[in-house]
């Protein structure tokens, strides 16, 4: 192997290794409490989280980009030689706008359309990072004696802003905007 | 075009069409385009994908040109070549335009953005909000005095009371709250709508600091509302503070121009902020597409490149297939251009020399086979052939000159004839006969030599012939020679042994009657006549009757030479005749000295007994005969066994101590009445050359080397020889 080919090898290897450990850096959200509970045979999810924008984030929001915040739900099942498999999963959108007239922060739930104002972006984030009685799946699908695993993660979808902004976005920490896995074991 | 060929054309043009659908996709995304919006990332992905997928193909193209560079395979030279040309002509003014672009593009996006058009945009901003401040004053007023009305209403009315008063003030939403925003009443002009909007907690703090709140606000149906929240008068301690939220509309027109700002502001805002980005996106795919542009034509270079000198590429593996004698080398014809026309009309080269070399295969073949055929003449036929070139160099022989010229002519070939005459002076006469006939440039020519032998002399007839080149020019000389020593010794045997015939039939008949006659004239005279005369008589009748007796004698020996008694063979030991020959000598004269040497074990022959015994006795009379009368007789008869030519001969040698034989007439002495002795007939070795011919022998005399005497050699065939020899005559 030549040392040009060589050389281009290492280069590729840092640059992927950069890459990689990028998400290790930033963790701007967080699932703080997770709460599952059943009614009528079905379950419900109450959690809170906090995500916080970074700066670049917030300047952007306040020139007019607008942001999906995703709350992602999984439930699967724990085998013992296979990976586990996913047997439900919700996810809970949300758009975050800013109104530059009203000096507002919009947020728009865009399962159920809803939309709520507020004058400053912390109660915004209130809303969005409060989940209420979110409908996650029937009891029936969970069997007895099988375990199971619920876990939950907050992210800012990159794809959901503009184009031109995806390319930096999905390698700067500044937009790495996402919590770990909350994972909490469910049994029925 | 092989399979080969169109999988890489297919490979190449489905890269190529799927990396411009996808660059197309990319550049309608950056526009906003809803439908590739959600898939740049994935076309950015791809179309690197690709990117590097038409770098990978390049690498390996390259590296496998320049393999055949370094292998100088034919063609490599001429598609580096052309690479670098299409390469040139093709890169170039795509980075021209590439340049040019990205100025371009920079100073575009860069005119978007004006200070004024931000001014104009925060002006007309502002001047939205001013518009809706004085709106927003006037219902404050009116919500502060629907506050104190709603203060002095009791809660059994409120609920009545607050549908009119909502209709008076033309509200889309009355509501009224406790302090912790708690419902007590509420109106809305939406009849579907069951639960009101209630004011957050920063609306709530500020009032409980004393303020009244007025904003704009969206709700539901996302028109702008102006949400007014003012306390209620408090008048009863015991009684809970209460707040009313009132949300006012805004007028249609009104929500549309504040709308139309607002989204104005946000794209000019967003695209302000993208500034950056978007110039970085556009120079991305800018570049993806000079990259995808560049590698394109540099592959499309390697393509037509490889395309263009594989048909120069096969001409050059043809002709040198052809310059190795392949003529079966076929090239698949490229297409019907000049290119096509080329290797076409190679092919039809090649089928001509094909036909050409078959042609000429057959020829040298028939030239072969009638080469093969001359050789085989020339090496059975009896006569002798040489052949000269025009310079006079031996060019060819055939056997029969060797074993007439008794040299290996063979090894003389190549060589001139002026050569010839010096290495070989035995032959001089006959290689000068030869070069003066070719300096005299005769068409053909007829000449009869001798040439000395150690056997006799050698005659040959010698016709030579000017070889006629294509040209009409003289190209060699074509030389045929014959031995005519046995045919010309043979017609002088014949015609003298006619003559002797004829000579003894005519002489000896009169010769009796006359001897009879001259002895009767004898008797009957000599007793009558006186004794003078007598005597007379008596003289006269014996030199008459003497000299008929010589007559008689050389008159059968005349017979003897001319008659051809019957042949009668038998196993001969040569040892008891020359024992023979000796003792008869030995006691004929008490002076003759005969020594005999022979080898033990000599082979024995086959011969006529009788006849070998005559040869012998004429060959040491001749010895005898050598002295003169008186002188001592020292002779050596030896036998031995050889090997001639592979063919066992027996040697007879029979010496004398006499003068020698004058060189001139040694070659002559076998000749008919050649003689050096005066009582000689010249009949002696005549008929002993005629004997040894008859047994396939060789006889000659020479002087010895001593220069003392002369030597008589007889050699014949040893008897498994002779046997041998009969065969093959048989045969």
């Amino acid at each position: 192997m030549s040392d040009a080919i060589k050389k281009l090898v290492k280069i590729s290897t840092l640059f992927i290794l950069i890459c990689i450990q990028y998400p290790c850096y930033a963790n701007t959200a967080q699932i703080n409490s997770t709460h599952t509970y059943v009614e009528n045979n079905t379950y419900y999810l109450d959690a809170a989280y906090d995500f916080e924008l970074s700066e670049e984030a917030y300047k952007a929001l306040r020139h007019g980009i607008s942001f999906e915040i995703h709350a992602h739900f999984q439930l699967r099942l724990k085998r013992s030689w296979l990976w586990d498999k996913t047997i439900s999963e919700k996810i809970l959108i949300f758009k975050l706008e800013h109104k530059p007239l009203t000096e507002n922060f919009l947020t728009i739930d865009l399962t159920t359309g809803l939309r709520h104002s507020y004058d400053n972006l912390d109660a915004a984030l209130n809303h969005i990072t409060s989940i209420f009685r979110m409908t996650l799946f029937d009891q029936d699908i969970l069997v007895e004696n099988e375990r199971y695993i619920a876990r939950i993660r907050a992210f800012l979808d990159i794809e959901s802003l503009p184009p031109p902004m995806r390319p930096q976005a999905y390698f700067s920490p500044s937009w790495d905007l996402s919590s770990e896995w909350y994972e909490w074991e469910l049994v029925r | 075009m092989n399979r080969g060929s169109k999988l890489i054309l297919l490979i190449g043009s489905s890269l190529f069409i799927f990396m411009l659908a996808s660059l197309v996709m990319m550049s309608q995304a950056l526009q906003n385009s809803e439908l590739f919006d959600r898939y740049y990332s994935i076309l950015l992905v791809l179309n690197t994908v690709g990117l590097i997928s038409l770098i990978v193909l390049i690498l390996l193209n390259v590296k496998r040109l320049i393999r055949q560079f370094k292998n100088k395979i034919v063609g490599s030279r001429m598609t580096v070549r052309m690479v670098m040309l299409f390469t040139l002509l093709s890169v170039t003014p795509v980075l021209i335009v590439y340049y040019f672009s990205l100025d371009f593009l920079h100073r575009g996006i860069d005119s978007w953005f004006d200070l004024r058009v931000e001014q104009a945009l925060d002006d007309s901003l502002e001047l939205s909000r001013l518009a809706l401040d004085v709106r927003m004053r006037e219902l404050l007023t009116t919500t502060e005095k629907i506050a104190e009305e709603l203060n002095e209403t009791s809660d059994a009315e409120l609920p009545f009371d607050i549908d009119q008063i909502r209709e008076r003030i033309s509200a889309y939403e009355l509501t009224l709250l406790t302090r912790k925003g708690g419902v007590i009443a509420s109106s809305s002009s939406d009849t579907k709508t069951l639960v009101p909007d209630t004011p957050g907690k920063t609306i709530l703090l500020q009032l409980l600091q004393g303020n009244s709140y007025i904003g704009l606000d969206v709700i539901k149906n996302a028109n702008l509302l102006i949400r007014v929240v003012a306390s209620l008068p408090t008048v009863d301690i015991n009684k809970e503070d209460r707040i009313v939220q009132a949300l006012y509309p805004i007028s249609e027109r009104m929500n549309q121009l504040a709308e139309s700002v607002q989204s104005s502001y946000i794209e000019y805002k967003e695209l302000s902020y993208l500034r950056e980005q978007l110039k970085v996106s556009f120079i991305i795919i800018l570049t993806l597409v000079l990259l995808f542009s560049m590698f394109s034509a540099v592959w499309a270079a390697f393509y037509s490149a490889r395309k263009l000198s594989e048909p120069v590429k096969n001409l050059a593996e043809g002709t040198k297939a052809i310059a190795e004698g392949d003529y079966s080398t076929r090239l698949p014809v490229p297409g019907n251009d000049e290119l096509g026309f080329l290797v076409a009309s190679f092919n039809d080269m090649t089928d001509k020399i094909s036909q050409a070399r078959d042609s000429v295969k057959r020829s040298q073949q028939e030239t072969e086979s009638q080469r093969n055929f001359l050789e085989t003449v020339l090496s059975r036929l009896s006569s002798g052939v040489i052949v000269f070139n025009k310079d006079g160099t031996l060019e060819k022989s055939n056997i029969s000159a060797n074993q007439i010229l008794q040299i290996d002519v063979e090894t003389l070939e190549q060589k001139n004839i002026a050569t010839l005459i010096e290495d070989f002076p035995n032959l001089t006469d006959f290689f000068e006969c030869i070069s003066s006939n070719i300096e005299e440039q005769l068409d053909e020519w007829r000449e009869q030599i001798t040439l000395p032998n150690k056997t006799g002399n050698l005659i040959l007839m010698i016709n030579g012939a000017t070889l006629i080149g294509a040209d009409g020019l003289a190209r060699g000389y074509v030389i045929v020679f014959d031995e005519i020593t046995a045919l010309i010794r043979g017609q002088r045997d014949a015609a003298w042994s006619e003559m002797a015939r004829r000579l003894a039939h005519e002489i000896k008949n009169p010769l009796t009657p006359i001897q009879l006659a001259a002895e009767r004239l004898r008797h009957k005279y000599l007793s009558t006549m006186n004794a003078t005369d007598a005597e007379m008589l008596d003289r006269m009748t014996n030199t008459i009757i003497q000299q008929v007796d010589t007559m008689k004698e050389m008159v059968n020996s005349f017979s003897d030479y001319a008659r051809s008694p019957e042949f009668n063979p038998e196993e001969i030991n040569l040892e008891h005749l020359i024992q023979e020959g000796r003792d008869l000598f030995s006691n004929m004269n008490a002076e003759n000295e005969i020594e005999i040497e022979i080898e033990p074990e000599l082979p024995a022959i086959i011969g006529d007994e009788k006849k070998l015994r005559q040869v012998f006795n004429n060959l040491l009379t001749n010895a005898v005969d050598a002295n003169e009368v008186g002188e001592e007789n020292h002779l050596i008869i030896s036998a031995k066994s050889i090997i001639i030519d592979s063919n066992q001969m027996v040697e007879v040698r029979v010496k004398d101590n006499g003068p020698g034989i004058d060189a001139q007439v040694v070659n002559k002495l076998f000749e008919p009445y050649i003689t050096t002795k005066q009582k000689g007939t010249g009949l002696g070795l005549a008929i002993v050359k005629k004997i040894i011919d008859e047994h396939a022998g060789t006889v000659w005399l020479e002087n010895n080397n001593d220069k003392n005497g002369a030597c008589a050699v007889v050699r014949l065939p040893a008897l498994n020889q002779s046997i041998q020899t009969t065969k093959t005559q048989t045969v």
